[in-house]
């Protein structure tokens, strides 16, 4: 039965893996795992407050597991604001900036959300169900139409 | 083409670094002979974050993801850099390495596979430093073999007496290098910038 349940969750992960476009990296001890996807629809407010509320998050399971931040990163690019979003354990800083794309006269649709974590001393599979709810919780933000 | 490898752990501070020395490096030319820059951006992962914040200032990046220039994917560099060299020919190439590679081992393959001599500059996190010196004392130590300058970056964060301990043991690892202290919190000053720019 526990076995069953197993491979119902690693179906799941390979899907959402696969929606999110994950990859993970191994090399000098660290994991390094990395999504990117396009919200359209979504404030794009909300959506940074939640990659900084998760990266804290992350970063304290982080050192109660005995691993060791190495990054966390993101970027947020829309149509007129970008930010970087970075932590390194204690804190999370975010710098914005205007739009490159905006500043060049160019068009962006949606939202496009970059994450990468990098780790070390944490179980790979742990760390892309991190990311994944990461994710998960973003795509779960109400659309600016509906509020 | 002068050939700059910035290295350091992960989230060190190598691209804010980046984004102030290029951004030097092009002020100090003007009109016709402007200088040009040629940065290559090496990420660990699949998905790169700092190529996305180089490009969102205006720079034009290669980017080499996926691995580490000073191993796994050290073909991909030399290609790459020869692509440069044969299209572009900058004045200035500045290699960001990633937070968990060996900067001595990138200029070592330089010069031993094109011929080409690089400065390393390593950026060291001061507020972290007492952090992973042991759990990650191969890494970290071997990331200052070789460099020419070393900049202690977020000095604001630690106490003067723990950036001592930090600049005293980076002395120890590493006595041939110019030691700087740097701030996340204020612009680099202009003479270590010159410091990166002439050696």
């Amino acid at each position: 039965m526990a076995e069953n349940r197993i491979k119902i969750r690693k179906s799941t992960q390979l899907s959402k893996r696969k929606d999110y476009q994950i990859e993970t990296t191994l090399h000098q001890g660290a994991v390094a795992i990395a999504g990117e996807t396009v919200f359209t629809g979504k404030p794009f407010n909300p959506l940074q407050t939640i990659i900084q509320e998760e990266f804290a998050a992350i970063s304290r399971w982080i050192v109660a597991s005995g691993g060791i931040v190495g990054h966390l990163k993101s970027f947020l690019s829309a149509a007129e604001q970008q930010v970087m979003i970075s932590s390194t354990g204690e804190q999370v800083t975010c710098r914005t900036s205007p739009s490159a794309l905006f500043s060049q006269g160019k068009r962006s649709e949606g939202i496009q959300i970059s994450i990468a974590l990098i780790v070390f001393n944490i179980p790979q599979m742990d760390l892309e169900e991190r990311l994944i709810d990461i994710f998960d919780r973003l795509n779960q933000e109400e659309s600016e139409e509906s509020q | 083409m002068k050939i700059l490898i910035l290295g350091g752990f992960l989230g060190s501070g190598k691209t804010s670094v980046l984004l102030q020395l290029a951004q030097y490096l092009v002020q100090q030319s003007s009109g016709s002979s402007q200088t040009r820059v040629a940065i290559i951006e090496n990420e660990i992962g699949q998905i790169g974050i700092d190529d996305k914040v180089l490009r969102g200032n205006g720079y034009e990046v290669r980017e080499i993801f996926s691995g580490c220039v000073c191993c796994s994917l050290n073909s991909d560099l030399i290609s790459g850099i020869q692509e440069i060299k044969s299209t572009v020919d900058p004045d200035w190439l500045i290699i960001e390495a990633t937070g968990v590679a060996f900067p001595d081992k990138i200029a070592e393959s330089l010069f031993t596979n094109l011929g080409l001599a690089a400065r390393v500059v390593t950026i060291v996190d001061a507020s972290r430093w007492q952090r992973i010196r042991i759990p990650l004392a191969n890494l970290i130590e071997g990331q200052l073999n070789d460099a020419e300058l070393i900049l202690i970056n977020k000095t604001d964060l630690v106490a003067d007496l723990e950036l001592m301990a930090v600049e005293a043991d980076l002395r120890n690892l590493n006595s041939d290098a110019v030691i700087y202290q740097i701030s996340g919190i204020k612009p680099m000053d202009e003479g270590l910038l010159k410091e990166i720019q002439h050696g």
